[in-house]
């Protein structure tokens, strides 16, 4: 099923920061789990990936380090303590953003 | 795959993050590629759809583009010119007549310039090419330094080799680093560098501050470098270098209190004077003029002759005699400014993704804040120890030194994120 991109943009960051939730992981990595969790849904770019990772990196929300595995060097993502207290904020009001789209779509919310 | 990577280069203006970030973008799309080829993809199949998942390159260089950009770090820089700045000021108020000029105007306002353009110089270094071989470059240099200013100066006590027993802090890191990887043995590694740092400080100097910089500062080195996992698993990393500090303190630190009673007792003299200088200091304004005796004569202190005051120690009283020119308050504010600058610079490189660059802010920043702390107890409490106020008190070689220091800590800030620890071997 095709879905509107324009839905996802500015949670983006969300979903990044709830990957790296479960333990340490680079680029790829996170675009081959995201696109399974999503039951292939979300098809992220690579070229949208790194910005934000950077963006996010910049915010001190992840660091990152190098480290070698399989023969090859790998730059890995963890989530920082900041990074953890964002996750929770952004999950909190993205909860609550929505509900209140599924009120509007279930013709709104009923009184008294 | 090349196309690429050059069109999305050709939207980063900053040169230096180019390599750094069109390796990851490399590496991501040979990950892809392989994954193809093991389904069964054929070679230029696989290429064209691992090229095809990045998007589009403009697009992408532009927002890499605008991530990117080197630090301005005003609120780093600021205050650096500042402390410079005020240091000149009261430096120049205290001996615009003096009958000399070059020693007491000309030369302090060389210092400045020169270890301003140096700090200038230092902050464009480059790490990531350098940071594999940083120990062969670091402690050989400290070791040659060392050498060199004590041949200069042969008299143990020199100033030159007290600066450069300053570096060590800075040898000692660039060595921690260079272990990084190699568990526990590395951590021993570290730990006996430790120790026969702390020997060749004995050898070549009578300097307890040297040597208290080095124990406090290596014990952060070291649990800086197990917190981030250089050596493996933390829990026996923190054993090992409780271990080691026990070790170094039982060879070492029982001299270096020793040493430190005696220069107690060596400043005793001090002690009266500026005991009676602080307690003739106001809240505000200029203090009261006074009578002293010293060395059997009596001398007449006055907070208007402040070279008077600033002179003896060398700078070593700076504060004492800013509070007893301008008062309690704006000594108070200026060494709370000072302490608060070196606390937020610590805290700002303890930030850092890069292990080199939170080993290096502890370097640089731990002894300047310890001197920072020695000094103020020094001049506001009990003579017990002859320290400088970084950036701010008297002594050119010093503050060329703290210049270089902040510069090459400048450097690591600026590049931030695109600075990158040399990779170490992983399980995961």
């Amino acid at each position: 099923m095709n879905i509107d991109k324009s839905l996802l943009s500015g949670s983006n960051g969300m979903l990044i920061l709830k990957l790296l939730e479960d333990g340490d992981k680079y680029g790829y990595q996170m675009i081959e789990e995201l696109e399974k969790r999503s039951d292939h849904t979300f098809d992220m770019k690579a070229g949208t990936l790194y910005p934000l990772l950077h963006a996010l990196e910049e915010k001190g929300w992840i660091t990152a380090y190098d480290a070698m595995a399989a023969g090859r060097t790998r730059r890995y993502y963890q989530l920082t303590k900041e990074g953890k207290d964002a996750l929770r904020e952004k999950e909190e009001s993205w909860d609550r953003y929505a509900k209140a789209v599924r009120l509007v779509l279930k013709g709104g919310a009923s009184f008294g | 795959m090349q196309g690429f990577l050059d069109a999305v280069s050709k939207e980063i203006r900053w040169k230096a993050a180019k390599p750094v970030v069109l390796r990851e973008l490399r590496d991501h799309m040979e990950d892809r590629y392989d994954a193809l080829i093991a389904d069964g993809v054929g070679p230029e199949r696989a290429v064209q759809t691992a090229v095809a998942s990045m998007g589009d390159p403009v697009q992408v260089g532009k927002a890499l583009d605008a991530v990117h950009r080197p630090k301005t770090l005003r609120g780093f820089l600021f205050p650096i010119a500042a402390m410079a700045a005020i240091s000149l000021l009261l430096w120049l108020f205290a001996f615009y007549d003096s009958d000399d000029p070059v020693h007491w105007i000309w030369l302090p306002l060389g210092a400045t310039a020169i270890g301003l353009a140096l700090m200038a110089c230092l902050s464009r270094i480059r790490w990531n090419g350098l940071l594999p071989y940083l120990w062969m470059i670091a402690l050989p240099v400290w070791i040659f330094l060392m050498i060199a200013a004590d041949l200069y100066y042969p008299d143990m006590s020199s100033r030159w080799t007290e600066y450069c027993a300053l570096l060590a802090p800075l040898a000692y890191g660039s060595v921690v680093y260079g272990c990084r990887g190699k568990g526990e043995k590395g951590l021993l590694c570290s730990g006996a560098v430790l120790i026969v740092l702390f020997r060749i400080m004995k050898v070549f100097l009578f300097s307890p501050l040297g040597e208290l910089c080095l124990f406090i500062t290596g014990a952060a080195i070291l649990l800086c470098a197990v917190s981030s996992g250089s050596f493996g698993r933390k829990r026996t990393g923190y054993l090992l270098t409780g271990l080691i500090l026990v070790v170094v303190f039982v060879l070492f630190a029982g001299s270096t209190l020793d040493d430190m009673l005696r220069l107690k007792r060596i400043y005793a003299d001090y002690e009266t004077l500026y005991g009676a200088v602080l307690r003739h200091s106001r809240l505000l304004g200029a203090g009261e003029v006074f009578e002293i005796e010293e060395y059997g004569y009596m001398r007449i202190m006055s907070p208007y002759e402040l070279n008077d005051v600033i002179i003896v120690g060398e700078g070593d009283h700076f504060l004492g005699s800013v509070i007893y020119r301008f008062g309690w308050i704006p000594g108070i504010v200026l060494a709370a400014a000072v302490v608060m600058f070196f606390v937020f610079v610590l805290r700002m490189g303890l930030r850092q993704s890069c292990v080199w660059s939170r080993l290096l802010s502890i370097a640089v920043v731990v002894p300047m804040l310890l001197q920072a702390g020695l000094h103020i107890i020094n001049n506001c409490v009990t003579v017990c120890i002859s320290s400088q106020l970084p950036l701010l008190s008297y002594g050119n070689a010093h503050r060329v030194m703290d210049l270089c220091l902040l510069g090459l800590l400048c450097s690591t800030f600026r590049t931030k994120t695109i600075l990158r620890d040399a990779p170490i071997r992983s399980s995961t």
